[in-house]
């Protein structure tokens, strides 16, 4: 029975992972990018964006799957994702807005003598973003970030809204048929990789200890 | 360099409208039914890794070798499944499913195939506590499905003073009974039926008719489907008169 | 003509008008110091020679080419490359160092000086190409040329960092060193890249007291034929003993120019009178 439960439970957290992988990958991009554009010089692009974010950031996770997956059939009369891709879309922007935020309040807070120290020795825009304040923005937003990225491990259990087959899922699949520790015993595997990632972050930060920002 | 961003962040944008087609073209095979269920015993629930249950054996009876559809059964979240229904993702609620006026308000429902009954479940030692509906009052604490007929026959009572617990499924409302942190949960006499007593895992709670009124299971459609709807019930018809409903009765109902 | 030629030049921030029209020239290899009471203007006009902040009117030659044309600018930006190559033309030392904290000593100085490199890497592929030269040839003549430079900028590095003093601590970071030695890694990144003009801003201002005097030894030590330097500084001392030419700014306006023997020997402004002698000039 252990295993049994233990099997169900490693499916339904394959799907946990997965969904943590893409929304982390794409969000960390799509969240820089975001960022730029709030700090654009196009007016109506920063409106646009600030809007995106405070919408995002302004209505729980789980609406917003909901509304990803149901609105489009409900309004048009047609689906536009399958349940696991409405999951990634949604967690995606929202992450996207959260992380942006981060990476914003990061890059603001390099200073301005930076940017000109590069500017005089002849650097381009491209070069001292990338050679100069990329690392400082980085060693700054770890400690927020790695409160995002872990919060977002626990949100994926929000997938099951829409009946995607994480963890958490299969776990109340037991507690359906009577079988009520496996939900408690889900715990364990978000701890674990809680517990990996807390590891990996303290890593970049000795990594990055080097140098005073 | 922002500049290129701002263009690269527009790209992405197009791209992702331009998906959206793609996605059209993903979705919705005309041919499929795909019905709805919440895992609930005995209508739909798994064995050995197999979706079985009343439920499911009807809709596959009445759906597939009757009226030649092609099925899926796709899980959904019970609170949510008008929005499952009317947005498409699903074209069938059949999951013991009781009718009633607000449901047939935002939803078309086939004639009743089953009677069924809400009980109260509790530990079995308390079980003498309750004897009318009236009693519910007594209990600390009520367990229940959101949603579901319980929840619309426990709104209509005077209960002040007693804690409600909405439950996301009437499987965690046993659950709320069994930990103690629910004195009572109101579930179908289907389920409690197949799931308390002796050799279940709540073998410790006892259910008990308080006289709630009997309610029909029905099935639910889209307002359009009309259609359907009409030959889901000719069906019906044949099988009570047969006797193929109540052979499924006999199989999963009565233990 | 002269060396540098800056004329006329006008800057304002919103409503405050920081420079009303300054205008002076440098002979190559001179020194000139920049002195003034703070909000005087000083930091803006050097800001202005390099490229850091736009002036709103006036212009600038260096070695009679048309560096700054305040008027033309208004009416097309400047792309990217065109603003970096005449931005080489000058060095800056900051106040504040603006080191890259993440770099070594060596990094920070070699940094710049290797994007150069890469680049005059990719213009020789390119001219190497049109030249008719392809595959293996292409690729061994290439990392001739990679690896030639690459070893000469080394070299320039470590000697520039042994000129200022710090051999020992190639391999240092920044939030290793005291304030002095990181404003001596400044300046050994600005000379790096070879600027036709090396300008400080107020290096000293932003170090302990005890620390400046090695600060000022090594830019004494820089004086040499032909390297010209701006210095915005309030060490009088300093600017007395190091400078070829001084000028004197009061709110937006240059009071007072000339030798450093005029100005600080015969003060004829008033400003001027007053400004020195609160910062003891008199008891050279």
């Amino acid at each position: 029975m252990f295993w049994q439960v233990t099997l169900s439970l490693l499916e339904g957290f394959g799907t946990t992972c997965l969904i943590f992988i893409v929304t982390l990958a794409a969000s960390l991009v799509l969240g820089l990018l975001i960022a730029f554009g709030t700090m654009s010089r196009y007016k109506w692009l920063r409106a646009i964006l600030k809007t995106l974010i405070w919408i995002i950031r302004g209505t729980p996770l789980m609406l917003q799957v909901m509304v990803i997956f149901y609105v489009p059939g409900l309004l048009f009369h047609v689906n536009l994702f399958t349940r696991l891709t409405a999951v990634f879309v949604a967690f995606i922007i929202n992450y996207s807005c959260y992380f942006s935020e981060i990476y914003r309040g990061g890059i603001q807070s390099i200073s301005r003598g930076q940017y000109e120290a590069g500017q005089v020795l002849g650097m381009t825009r491209a070069q001292i973003f990338f050679r100069v304040v990329l690392v400082q923005v980085i060693k700054r937003i770890i400690p927020p970030m790695s409160n995002e990225v872990m919060t977002l491990v626990k949100d994926t259990s929000l997938a099951r809204v829409i009946l995607v087959e994480e963890i958490i899922k299969n776990a109340e699949d037991f507690v359906m048929r009577g079988l009520v520790w496996p939900l408690f015993y889900s715990a364990v595997f978000y701890l674990v990789f809680v517990g990996i990632l807390t590891l990996a972050f303290r890593f970049v930060e000795k990594r990055l200890a080097y140098f005073k920002v | 360099m922002k500049k290129f961003l701002s263009v690269a962040l527009c790209a992405l944008l197009c791209i992702g409208a331009a998906a959206l087609p793609v996605g059209f073209s993903a979705c919705g095979n005309d041919n499929v039914l795909v019905i709805g269920y919440t895992q609930y015993a005995p209508m739909n629930y798994f064995e050995n890794g197999i979706l079985t249950g009343h439920d499911t054996e009807l809709a596959t009876k009445v759906l597939h070798d009757e009226l030649g559809y092609d099925i899926e059964f796709q899980e959904i979240k019970w609170e949510a499944k008008i929005i499952e229904l009317n947005s498409g993702r699903i074209d069938l609620i059949w999951n013991g499913m009781t009718i009633t006026d607000a449901l047939k308000e935002s939803i078309l429902i086939t004639d009743p195939y089953m009677v069924n009954k809400q009980v109260l479940v509790t530990r079995a030692e308390d079980a003498g506590n309750y004897t009318a509906i009236a009693d519910l009052a007594k209990a600390d604490s009520i367990a229940y499905e959101s949603g579901s007929a319980a929840d619309t026959l426990i709104s209509e009572l005077d209960l002040t003073g007693v804690k409600l617990n909405s439950m996301d499924a009437q499987s965690n409302a046993l659950l709320e009974v069994k930990a103690g942190t629910s004195d009572v949960a109101v579930i179908d006499v289907t389920m409690a039926m197949s799931m308390t007593g002796e050799g279940t895992d709540y073998a410790n709670l006892a259910y008990k008719d308080i006289g709630f009124a009997e309610e029909q299971y029905g099935v639910g459609l889209r307002k359009s489907d009309t259609e359907l709807c009409k030959k889901i019930n000719e069906v019906f018809a044949e099988f009570e008169e047969n006797g193929t409903m109540d052979a499924l009765y006999q199989k999963y109902m009565v233990k | 003509m002269a060396f540098l030629e800056v004329k006329n030049f006008e800057k304002s921030f919103g409503n405050n008008k920081v420079l009303k029209g300054v205008s002076f020239d440098l002979e190559k290899g001179q020194v000139l110091a920049i002195i003034g009471s703070s909000g005087g203007g000083k930091t803006t006009l050097l800001r202005c020679i390099n490229f850091l902040e736009t002036p709103d009117a006036g212009s600038m030659h260096l070695n009679g080419e048309l560096l700054i044309d305040a008027e033309a600018e208004k009416r097309t930006r400047k792309t990217e490359s065109e603003q970096r190559k005449r931005r080489l033309h000058f060095g800056l030392v900051f106040q504040q160092f603006n080191l890259f904290p993440q770099y070594s000593v060596l990094g920070n100085v070699l940094l710049a000086r290797r994007l150069l490199d890469a680049q005059s890497v990719k213009d020789k592929k390119r001219e190497l190409k049109s030249a008719g030269i392809r595959g293996k040839e292409l690729k061994s003549e290439l990392s001739v040329f990679a690896a030639e430079a690459e070893k000469r900028a080394n070299a320039d590095a470590l000697s520039i960092i042994e000129r200022v003093g710090l051999s020992d601590k190639l391999n240092a970071y920044p939030c290793e060193l005291s304030g002095g030695q990181c404003q001596r890694v400044a300046i050994a990144r600005a000379l790096a890249l070879t600027p036709d003009i090396l300008c400080f801003d107020e290096p000293t201002s932003a170090l302990d007291p005890e620390l400046t005097g090695e600060v000022l030894r090594v830019i004494r030590g820089l004086k040499s034929g032909d390297r010209t330097m701006i210095v915005v500084t309030h060490e009088m001392e300093f600017a007395h003993s190091v400078a070829d030419k001084v000028i004197f700014i009061a709110d937006g306006v240059i009071e007072e120019q000339g030798t450093t023997e005029d100005v600080f020997g015969a003060t004829r402004s008033e400003k001027a009178k007053a400004f020195l002698g609160s910062h003891g000039k008199t008891d050279i």
